[in-house]
C-alpha cells in the first residue's frame, strides 16, 4: 500500500489555522473574562455610587413628604442608569398611612419600561429575588431613620450587554484570526514554502538513478541558501560515490567470482550451514566426491548426514569426556569446540550417497557477524586418502626397516644361543658336561633371550598404532628411537655420535616421533653408504640444544649432501633421490606430517660443512624445532 | 319519607341562602362608599381656595352629596394626612386642589389604590390616573389682559415703554401659560418686556422689592403686570415711592374684592379674574357625572374674565358670584 503523504502546505496550514485559533480563543476568552469582571465592578461601582448620591437627595425629599419628587428622581435613575429597580421604604409616610413603611419605587417590566413597584406583587418580589445584584442604605437625617433605600441590578442588562461582547468579540477574533492567517501563510509561503518548493521542483527533475539532472540555484533567506549549498553538496558527493560505487561494484564481482571460483575449485569440499546446522550451501567438490547435488542438502540435512554414524558417536562420548560436558551425537558435536573459538581441525570419514568412506581432515569454523553472533559454519574438508594411504605406506616401509634391524639385533644373541647351544651339544656327545659351565651357559641364553624379548617389545611399542596423547621426552625418546636402529648402523660401520644434554617435554606421540627419528637416520645411512667408500670414517651426529623458541633437534651425517635442486621437495610425497629398490619417497613425507601436523613443530633441511676431529666433512642436516606446550 | 326529607333540606338551604344574601348586602352596604365629597385643598385660608371649596359645595348640596374639607394647611405633611383620613372616610369622591403638581401625583397614587376618583381643581397633577382635571384658561385670559393692556399703553403713546412681570414660580403650569399668553400680547403689539421676578416669600414686601428694582433698573419701565392678586399693594406702594404713579401703569391677575373699587378708579387698569367658584361648581358637577357613570371630559377648562376699568360695570355680578363667591 502506497503511504500517502500529507502536503507541507496543508500541514502548514494546519498548524497555523490551529494555533491562531488557540492564541485568538485564549486571548479573547482572557479578554471577555476581565470585560465581564470590570463590568460586574464597574456596575457595582455604580450601583453604590448611584445609590449614595440618590440617598442624599432622596433624604430631604423623605422628610418633607415629597413623595412624588423622590419617585421621579428613581424613575430618573433607573432611565438614566442600568438599574433594574430601586425601591424605598418610607417610615414617615408609613406613619399616615399606618402602617411600618410606606414601600414605594420603580421596577422595570419585562419590557424594559419602567413601571410602580408594587411591594404586594409577588412576581416584583421575585425579580428582586432573583436579581443578581443588591444593596440597602438607611435614610437618615438628624439622627433618625427616615426609611431605607435598596437598590437591584438584574444580570439581564449584563448578559445582554454580555451577549453582544461574544458577538462582537467573536467578529473580532474571526477577522484578525483569518487576517493573522493568511499574513503567516503568506508570509510562510513565499520566504518558506516557494523555495522549498523550487528545490524540489529541481530535484525531482533526476536521471535514471534518481540524482537531480541540474544543481540547486542559490536563492532565499541564509537558511535556504545553507540548505542548497548543502544539498548541491550532498548530491555532487553522491554523484562522486556513485562512480567510486561502480568500480567498488566491479571489484566487488570481481573478488565475488574469485571467492566463488576458489569456493568451487580449491580442491577442498566446502560446506556452509546456518547457526542451526542446515546446509546452506556446498561447494562443486562436496557435490563430486560425496555424491550429492546441491538441492539434496541445501536447506534439509545436516552434515551429519554425511558422517559415519559409528564414529559420531565414539566422538561424542571422546568429546563429551574432554570437555566434561555432555555433547550429543548431533550437529553440536561438529561445532561445539567452533562455539568455544577453539580451533577445530578433526579427521573424520564422510560416506558418499553411493556408501564409499572417505577420510577427511575436517576444519570447522564458526561465522560471525559484526555483533560477534554465530550465524553459520563453514566447514572446510580435505580428502586425505592419499595420505592415509602414504602413512599406511610409510608404517608398511618402517616395519620393513624395523624387521631389518631386528634381524640385525636378533642375529647376534641368536648365533650367541646357537654357538651355546653347540657347545652344550657338543659337550653332551662328549660326556663332558659340566654343570658349573652348564649354569653359566643357561643365564648367558636367557639373558640373551630377554635381549630378544627385549626387541620385540620395542618393536611392538612401534607398531602400535595408539592415538594417546603422552607426555614424552624428547630426549628419551631419540634414545629409543636410536636403540632400535643402532645395530644396523653399526652393520655398516656408522658410529653415532650423541650430544642430549637439552632436553623438553611435549605432548604427543612417542610411536609417531620414534618414526621421525628412524626415518630420517636410514635416510642419512643411506646417503652415507652411497657417497662415503669403505675406508673413509661414517658419522651420524645426533644433538639437542635449548633455544628460544623452545627445543632444536639436529640429525646431520657426513654423507655428503643433498643436491640443491632438489632441496626444495624432498618432503614431498614419493619424491626421493635413491634407486627405487631402497627409496619409497614416502618417508620424509611422513616426517615432515607427523612433526608439522600432529606436534606443532617444524623442520628445514640444509647442507652443512663442518668439522669433527680435525677432518672437514660436509653432509645433510635436519634441524627439527620443537615448541613447548 | 324521603320527599318530605328532600323538602326540609330544600327549605334550609333557601333560609340560608337569603340569610347569607341578606348579610352579604348589608356588607356591601357598610363598605359602599359614603355619599359625600371630600375636597382636599392645600390651603383654605387662601380666598381663592375657599370660594372655590364655596361652588364645590354648592353643587355637592345641587346633587346630593355630603360635603367637607379637607385642609392640608399648606404642609405636604398635613395634605397626605387628610388624604388618608378622606380615604379612610370612604368618601364617594375626591376634589383636590393639592399644594403642588407634584404633590398630587401622590394623592392620586393613594386615592386610586383605594378605588376612589379624584378630580383636581386647578394647580394640576405631574403625573397620575384621575377623573377631570378642572383648571382656568390661563393662557387665553393672561393673552386678553395683555391686549388690554396694550390697547391702554398705545392710548398713552407709550408702546415703546418696557413692561416688567412679577410672576408666580414658572415651574408652575399656569405660571408658564400665563407669561406665554401675556408676552404673545406684547409681541402682537411689538412692545418688549423689561425683566421677570418670581414670588418666593409671597409677601408685599418681596412684590414692593421687586418692583421698586424693575423701576430702576430700566427708567423706560410703564407697566407692572402682577400675576397674583393678593399682594398687588406693594407694587402700588413702590410706584408711588418712587414718583411713577402717572408714568407706570399697574394691571393684575386674579381679584379681590378692593379690585372692584380700584379698576374702576384707573389705579390698577384691569386683571384677568379666575372664577373659583365657576372652577368649584364645574368640579362637583363633573365628579357627579362620573360618579352617575357619565362620561366626563378629562380636561375641562373655564375662561377667564377679562376685567379693564372699560368693563368692570358691566360684569360686576359675574364678578360677585364667580370670583369672588358672594351668592
Amino acid at each position: 500500500m502506497k503511504n500517502q503523504k500529507q502536503s507541507l502546505y496543508l500541514t502548514l496550514g494546519i498548524i497555523i489555522i490551529t494555533t491562531v485559533s488557540i492564541i485568538m480563543s485564549i486571548n479573547a476568552t482572557y479578554n471577555y473574562v476581565n470585560t465581564k469582571n470590570k463590568i460586574i465592578n464597574d456596575m457595582k461601582n455604580n450601583s453604590r455610587t448611584t445609590i449614595l448620591s440618590l440617598k442624599n437627595n432622596v433624604t430631604n425629599l423623605l422628610a418633607s413628604y415629597a413623595i412624588n419628587e423622590y419617585d421621579k428622581l428613581i424613575t430618573n435613575e433607573i432611565e438614566r442608569r442600568k438599574i433594574f429597580a430601586i425601591v424605598v421604604k418610607d417610615f414617615n409616610m408609613g406613619k399616615i398611612t399606618g402602617k411600618k413603611a410606606y414601600i414605594s419605587g420603580k421596577i422595570r417590566s419585562s419590557s424594559a419600561s419602567i413601571i410602580n413597584y408594587d411591594a404586594s406583587n409577588v412576581q416584583h418580589n421575585e425579580q428582586l429575588d432573583n436579581c443578581f445584584f443588591s444593596d440597602t442604605f438607611d435614610i437618615v437625617l438628624g439622627g433618625k431613620k427616615l426609611g431605607t433605600i435598596s437598590i437591584y441590578i438584574s444580570d439581564e442588562t449584563m448578559n445582554k450587554e454580555l451577549r453582544q461582547i461574544i458577538i462582537d468579540t467573536f467578529k473580532n477574533t474571526a477577522i484578525i484570526s483569518l487576517l493573522m492567517i493568511l499574513v503567516l501563510f503568506l508570509t510562510i509561503r513565499s520566504f518558506i514554502l516557494r523555495p522549498i518548493s523550487d528545490i524540489t521542483d529541481i530535484i525531482t527533475k533526476c536521471d535514471k538513478d534518481g540524482l537531480p539532472i541540474q544543481s540547486i540555484p542559490n536563492s532565499g533567506s541564509k537558511e535556504i541558501n545553507s540548505l542548497t549549498l548543502t544539498m548541491n553538496t550532498m548530491i555532487n558527493s553522491i554523484k562522486d560515490s556513485r562512480l567510486v560505487l561502480k568500480e567498488s561494484e566491479s571489484k566487488l564481482f570481481q573478488a565475488l567470482e574469485i571467492q566463488t571460483t576458489i569456493f568451487d575449485s580449491s580442491g577442498y569440499m566446502m560446506i556452509r550451514t546456518n547457526k542451526d546446522g542446515i546446509i546452506q550451501q556446498l561447494n562443486k567438490e562436496a557435490q563430486k566426491l560425496l555424491g550429492y547435488s546441491s538441492d539434496e542438502l541445501i536447506d534439509i540435512h545436516t552434515p551429519q548426514i554425511l558422517h559415519l554414524k559409528s564414529e559420531i558417536i565414539h566422538k561424542s562420548k571422546e568429546l563429551t569426556k574432554e570437555l566434561s560436558y555432555e555433547i550429543k551425537p548431533n550437529f553440536d558435536l561438529f561445532v561445539a569446540m567452533s562455539n568455544l573459538s577453539v580451533i577445530n581441525e578433526h579427521e573424520w570419514t564422510y560416506v558418499t550417497k553411493q556408501g564409499k568412506h572417505i577420510p577427511v581432515f575436517l576444519s570447522i569454523s564458526a561465522l560471525k557477524n559484526k555483533e560477534n553472533e554465530i550465524y553459520g559454519y563453514l566447514g572446510i574438508a580435505k580428502d586425505i586418502s592419499e595420505r592415509k594411504l602414504i602413512e599406511s605406506q610409510s608404517r608398511l616401509a618402517s616395519m620393513g626397516e624395523m624387521i631389518g634391524n631386528i634381524a640385525h639385533q636378533w642375529r647376534q644373541p641368536l648365533s650367541v644361543i646357537s654357538t651355546i647351544a653347540s657347545g652344550v651339544k657338543l659337550r653332551s656327545e662328549m660326556d663332558n658336561l659340566d654343570e658349573s659351565h652348564m649354569r653359566q651357559d643357561m643365564h648367558t641364553i636367557m639373558k640373551q633371550s630377554q635381549y630378544l624379548s627385549d626387541t620385540i617389545d620395542d618393536f611392538k611399542n612401534f607398531v602400535k598404532n595408539t592415538n594417546d596423547i603422552d607426555q614424552i621426552s624428547i630426549s628419551g625418546t631419540i634414545e629409543k628411537a636410536l636403540s632400535i636402529i643402532k645395530p644396523s648402523l653399526k652393520n655398516h660401520d656408522i658410529t653415532t655420535v650423541l650430544d642430549l644434554k637439552d632436553d623438553l617435554t611435549i605432548s604427543g606421540f612417542e610411536n609417531q616421533l620414534i618414526q621421525v627419528i628412524i626415518n630420517i637416520t636410514s635416510n642419512a645411512k643411506d646417503a652415507i653408504k652411497e657417497c662415503v667408500s669403505e675406508k673413509e670414517d661414517k658419522y651420524i651426529f645426533v644433538e639437542t640444544k635449548s633455544t628460544k623458541e623452545g627445543l632444536s633437534l639436529y640429525i646431520k651425517d657426513n654423507g655428503g649432501g643433498i643436491e640443491e635442486t632438489v632441496m626444495h621437495r624432498i618432503f614431498e610425497p614419493y619424491f626421493t633421490t635413491k634407486h627405487q629398490s631402497i627409496g619409497t619417497g614416502i618417508g620424509l613425507s611422513m616426517v615432515h606430517q607427523i612433526l608439522t601436523q600432529n606436534h606443532n613443530a617444524s623442520i628445514e633441511v640444509y647442507n652443512e660443512t663442518f668439522k669433527f676431529n680435525e677432518k672437514e666433512y660436509t653432509g645433510a642436516c635436519f634441524q627439527i624445532t620443537f615448541k613447548p606446550d | 319519607m324521603t320527599v318530605f326529607k328532600y323538602l326540609i333540606m330544600l327549605l334550609l338551604f333557601s333560609i340560608l341562602s337569603f340569610t347569607h344574601a341578606s348579610s352579604t348586602n348589608n356588607a356591601k352596604t357598610n363598605l359602599h362608599k359614603q355619599k359625600k365629597l371630600a375636597y382636599i385643598v392645600s390651603d383654605i385660608r387662601i380666598p381663592f381656595w375657599k370660594i372655590m371649596a364655596k361652588g364645590i359645595k354648592n353643587a355637592s348640596d345641587s346633587l346630593g352629596y355630603d360635603f367637607e374639607i379637607y385642609d392640608a394647611q399648606n404642609s405636604a405633611k398635613k395634605e397626605l394626612e387628610v388624604t388618608i383620613k378622606a380615604i379612610q372616610d370612604n368618601v364617594s369622591g375626591i376634589i383636590v386642589s393639592p399644594t403642588n403638581s407634584s404633590a398630587c401625583v401622590t394623592i392620586l397614587k393613594l386615592a386610586q389604590n383605594a378605588g376612589i376618583p379624584v378630580v383636581v381643581a386647578d394647580i394640576g397633577a405631574d403625573s397620575g390616573e384621575y377623573v377631570s382635571y378642572i383648571s382656568s384658561n390661563n393662557r387665553q385670559g393672561a393673552y386678553e389682559i395683555g391686549k388690554v393692556l396694550v390697547k391702554k399703553m398705545r392710548e398713552k403713546n407709550w408702546q415703546n415703554g418696557l413692561v416688567g412681570i412679577i410672576a408666580i414660580p414658572q415651574k408652575r403650569l399656569n405660571g408658564q401659560e400665563r407669561t406665554a399668553g401675556f408676552m404673545h400680547a406684547l409681541d402682537e403689539a411689538n412692545i418688549k418686556g423689561a425683566d421677570i421676578k418670581q414670588f418666593i416669600k409671597w409677601t408685599e414686601e418681596e412684590t414692593y422689592n421687586y418692583s421698586k428694582e424693575m423701576i430702576n433698573n430700566y427708567p423706560n419701565l410703564r407697566a407692572i403686570w402682577l400675576q397674583t392678586s393678593n399682594l398687588y399693594d406693594g407694587a402700588l406702594r413702590a410706584i408711588k415711592d418712587l414718583g411713577k404713579k402717572d408714568e407706570i401703569i399697574l394691571i393684575a391677575f386674579d381679584a379681590e374684592p378692593v379690585f372692584l373699587d380700584l379698576i374702576p378708579k384707573g389705579v390698577i387698569i384691569g386683571s384677568g379674574m379666575q372664577q373659583p367658584y365657576l372652577m368649584g361648581e364645574e368640579a362637583a358637577t363633573t365628579m357627579g357625572k362620573h360618579l352617575n357613570g357619565q362620561k366626563v371630559e378629562k380636561n375641562i377648562q373655564l375662561p377667564i374674565l377679562t376685567i379693564s376699568t372699560d368693563n368692570i360695570a358691566k360684569k360686576l355680578p359675574l364678578i360677585h358670584r364667580n370670583v369672588l363667591g358672594m351668592e
